[in-house]
């Protein structure tokens, strides 16, 4: 067990945990403040202060936030919820896995950006395709993953759940599905940290709304600061989403 | 007390890397209702695997199991086994591992009374939402005991339980488990590779030899309990088994647990 910290430890702690940010804040503002680099390349915090209040006044922060996000969550459900089924068969089923095999070997190593352009091909500069992008990358995270977590149950609890009488859809339900869950937990937390990702790059190649389009406008039209306001909100984003993850992964496995 | 388990010319034969290894040979020995057999062996003789072949985990190559007169075919329900490790479900709690122990058909008004019964035969009271991982390795072995016991099997199958705890908790759980035994009228086999321990807890020992595992000789206790561990008779039938094992017979028994 952790000793309760006293109070000169916490702020100890508060100060090496920002130092490195809280530094390249400072950075940040005295290389533009003497001009040591071009506004136009690097601006200032200033500059960015006023992208986004531009951005706010506008509602455009908010709805890019909200564009992006509702296709995080689109994409994921569905990418997440075919991989674990699928690798729950896979896991399960030696028939499924040696039919599923050459066929997870061939297309896993595929990088899912380089397929954004054949989803806009096929499903059009619409939703569907950036949704499909940020399936695909949760489905092979999910798949992945649940298929390790199944094969890796203890075989030993399965035995003792067969001493025990218990049916094979319970010995699924009760042993081989909560002990998998670790691993399908790591499959859902990879899936919803690369979902930004892709997210983000989908949008830059082909949309009118959302954060990675955003950034890409704000190159085109030269405006720095709501390039930098961009960045910054997918930073705060993809932070945000890593506490509460961790947060529901410490209660969900607090047995460990 | 009629015959509960038949142990009828049982082998058993296992395949490693394309080769044909026997593991067990001509087993045959039957275990009496509310009898508490020991199966005496050193390690990899077969043992364990006999007392799975018991329980319908695993199948044998040659001969057959009968339980009440009625040949085992895959699990059988009578028999439930206390393993060599706890198994306990790591994301349950004390009182929901025992309550694991409970088949579907056990209503919700009595489930709670059982749970309850076995915490406390085990005397775990006051554990019940204790996780496995807070439990000491005897607390955890309690705990399987006890799920083992609350579907009250006719037959309970002891897996070495023991064999990873230290001595004084061994001899209390030893001590715990006759005191189930008597309470319950439960026919009980045990396997260990502990002779004091075979004697001190069985009626009979059966023991084997090295691989594949042949019954070498089955030994009756003649001792009243409880028994006394420093008994000269107690001594008389630990010298017997340690006989069976070891060649220099004139040696003075001196081993402890």
């Amino acid at each position: 067990m952790v000793k309760a910290k006293s109070g000169n430890n916490r702020i100890l702690d508060f100060l090496t945990v920002s130092f490195f940010p809280l530094a390249l804040i400072l950075l940040w503002f005295l290389t533009t403040k003497f001009g040591w680099v071009k506004a136009s390349i690097v601006p200032a915090p200033y500059t960015v202060k006023e992208s986004f209040s531009y951005l706010m006044e506008k509602n455009i922060f908010v709805e890019d936030a909200v564009y992006s996000l509702s296709r995080i969550i689109k994409g994921f459900l569905l990418g997440a919820s075919i991989g674990i089924v699928l690798g729950v068969l896979v896991g399960m089923i030696p028939a499924v896995d040696r039919l599923t095999r050459v066929f997870i070997a061939l297309f896993r190593p595929i990088p899912i950006i380089a397929l954004i352009p054949l989803f806009i091909l096929w499903l059009g500069i619409g939703e569907e395709s950036k949704v499909m992008v940020i399936a695909l990358g949760t489905f092979w995270a999910l798949l992945i993953n649940t298929i390790d977590g199944i094969k890796g149950v203890d075989k030993k609890l399965v035995e003792l759940g067969i001493n025990l009488g218990k049916s094979k859809k319970e010995i699924v339900r009760t042993i081989v599905f909560p002990a998998a869950f670790p691993s399908i937990y790591t499959g859902l937390r990879i899936g919803i940290t690369s979902s930004i990702g892709y997210v983000i790059t989908a949008e830059m190649i082909a949309a009118s709304a959302g954060v990675g389009y955003r950034i890409m406008y704000a190159r085109n039209m030269a405006m720095p600061g709501i390039l930098f306001v961009g960045i910054i909100e997918i930073g705060l984003f993809g932070l945000v989403v890593d506490l509460l993850v961790l947060k529901l992964q410490k209660y969900l496995f607090r047995y460990r | 007390m009629g015959t509960i388990v038949q142990i009828k010319n049982v082998d058993k034969k296992f395949t490693i890397d394309g080769e044909q290894k026997e593991i067990l040979n001509g087993i045959d020995f039957n275990v009496q209702e509310g009898e508490f057999v020991s199966i005496v062996g050193s390690s990899g003789c077969g043992k364990s695997t006999l007392l799975k072949i018991i329980a319908g985990l695993e199948d044998a190559t040659g001969g057959e199991i009968l339980i009440h007169g009625k040949p085992v075919n895959g699990p059988a329900p009578e028999c439930k086994m206390a393993f060599q490790e706890a198994r306990l479900l790591p994301w349950r709690n004390v009182y929901k591992n025992i309550g694991f122990g409970l088949g579907k058909d056990v209503p919700k008004s009595e489930r709670d009374e059982l749970i309850k019964k076995y915490i406390d035969m085990v005397g775990l009271k006051g554990f019940e939402n204790a996780l496995p991982k807070q439990l000491s390795g005897g607390m955890q072995q309690r705990v399987a005991i006890a799920r083992a016991l609350i579907s009250n099997p006719n037959i309970l199958l002891l897996d070495e339980p023991f064999g990873a705890l230290d001595a004084l908790t061994r001899i209390n759980m030893q001590r715990e488990i006759l005191k189930i035994w008597k309470q319950e009228n439960k026919t009980m086999i045990l396997v260990t590779h502990d002779i004091e321990e075979a004697v001190y807890l069985s009626n009979k020992v059966v023991i084997l030899s090295e691989r594949p595992g042949r019954i070498k000789k089955i030994l009756n206790i003649d001792l009243a309990y409880p028994k006394v561990r420093g008994s000269g008779d107690f001594a008389y039938y630990t010298k017997e088994i340690y006989k069976e094992f070891f060649a220099d017979n004139e040696q003075e028994v001196e081993y402890a647990i």
